[in-house]
C-alpha cells in the first residue's frame, strides 16, 4: 500500500515559489490562505537555503491528537485530511503542528477564524471524489484522478518530490549519492539505509543487512 | 386589526428559522466517510482523469501513481538505464557517502 510523502531537497530549491503559485492555482486558495510556502534560511547570505513546507502528512499527527471534535482522519494512502463540517476552527492544530500547516481564512463580519485549511496532498476531502462540493471546501483531488499533488509535479528543478514514500525515499537517495555528499547527515542511515541500498522493510533485517553490505 | 395581528404572527413564525441553530446532534459530530482515490472521480468531466489506469481498481492506480512518481526522477527520464545504475560510480569515488551512524 502506498504512503504518500513529501521530500523537499533543499539543495535543489531555487526559491521560485512554484509550487506554493501552483497550489494556490489549482485549489483557487482564499487571499491568506497559504497551503506550502517556501522558507530561506540565512536569506541573502551566499549558501542560503530554501525548503518547500506544507502539511507533511505525519504518521503520527498531533493535530490529529489534539483535535477536540476529532475531525482529522487518516487515507489508506497515509494521507491525512479533515472533515470542514465538524472543524470548529479552534487553531489547536495550529499550536500542535510542527510546521504551521494549519491556516484559518479570516472571513466574517468580525474577522472570525474559520474554518481550518491545509494541504490536502491534493487529495480533497470526505465529499465525494472530484465533486463540485469538495472542490469548493477542499479543492482538486488530483489523486482520484490518478495524479499527484501539483506543487510537486509543477517543481521546476525537481526539488519537491512527492508521492508513494518508497519512491520518492529511493529517487532522492539516488540523487545524494550520485552527487556525493549528503549521506554523511544525521538520521541519513535511518531514513534512506545504506548508500547502496534501500531503507530497511523492518527493523529485524536490519542488523542482518549491514552485516553484508559494505 | 385582527387580521394584521395575525399576518404579523406568520411573519414571525416565519423568520423564527432564522434564528435557529446548527444541529449539534450526534450526527453532526461525526466526520464522514471517504471514498478512496482509487474509486475515482465522480465529476461528470472525465478530460482531467489521467490515462493508464482503471478506476476502481486499487492495484493499477497504485502501479499509476508509482509510475508518475518517477516522472520525477530525471535519472530515469534521461537515461534509459535504471537509477540504481547511475548511482554505484559515484559512490565508491566518494568518501562522504559512507553511512552515517544511527541515531
Amino acid at each position: 500500500m502506498a504512503r504518500m510523502k513529501f521530500i523537499c531537497d533543499a539543495e535543489r530549491c531555487i526559491e521560485c515559489n512554484g509550487c506554493t503559485t501552483a497550489c494556490k492555482a489549482e485549489h483557487e486558495v482564499p487571499w491568506g490562505v497559504n497551503r506550502r510556502r517556501v522558507v530561506t534560511l540565512n536569506d541573502g547570505v551566499p549558501g542560503e537555503k530554501s525548503i518547500s513546507v506544507a502539511c507533511m502528512h505525519c504518521s503520527d499527527a498531533p493535530c490529529m491528537a489534539v483535535c477536540p471534535v476529532d475531525c482529522f482522519y487518516r487515507t489508506d494512502e497515509g494521507v491525512v485530511l479533515h472533515d470542514k463540517d465538524v472543524c470548529i476552527g479552534c487553531g489547536y492544530c495550529s499550536y500542535a503542528c510542527p510546521f504551521g500547516a494549519p491556516q484559518f481564512p479570516s472571513n466574517g463580519t468580525f474577522g472570525m477564524r474559520g474554518k481550518m485549511d491545509k494541504c490536502t496532498f491534493c487529495a480533497g476531502g470526505p465529499e465525494d471524489n472530484g465533486s463540485q462540493a469538495e472542490f469548493e471546501k477542499y479543492g482538486r483531488n488530483r489523486l482520484a484522478e490518478g495524479k499527484l499533488p501539483a506543487c510537486a509535479e509543477m517543481c521546476s528543478t525537481k526539488a519537491l518530490l512527492g508521492g508513494d514514500g518508497d519512491v520518492v525515499a529511493d529517487i532522492f537517495r539516488n540523487r545524494v549519492l550520485v552527487r556525493g555528499k549528503g549521506s554523511e547527515v544525521w538520521g541519513w542511515g535511518t531514513a534512506y539505509g545504506k548508500p547502496t541500498q534501500g531503507a530497511p522493510s523492518a527493523p529485524a533485517s536490519t542488523t542482518a543487512a549491514e552485516g553484508t553490505k559494505s | 386589526m385582527k387580521r394584521a395581528a395575525w399576518s404579523l404572527a406568520l411573519v414571525a413564525v416565519a423568520l423564527l428559522p432564522a434564528c435557529s441553530e446548527h444541529s449539534q446532534g450526534e450526527a453532526a459530530r461525526l466526520k464522514k466517510a471517504d471514498a478512496k482515490a482509487s474509486s475515482g472521480a465522480v465529476a461528470a468531466d472525465k478530460a482531467y482523469v489521467a490515462n493508464g489506469w482503471t478506476a476502481g481498481d486499487d492495484t493499477s492506480w497504485q502501479a499509476q501513481i508509482r509510475g508518475r512518481a518517477q516522472g520525477q526522477n530525471e535519472y530515469a527520464r534521461i537515461t534509459s538505464a535504471t537509477p540504481a545504475a547511475t548511482a554505484p560510480a559515484p559512490v565508491a569515488a566518494a568518501p562522504a557517502a559512507a553511512p552515517a551512524k544511527a541515531p
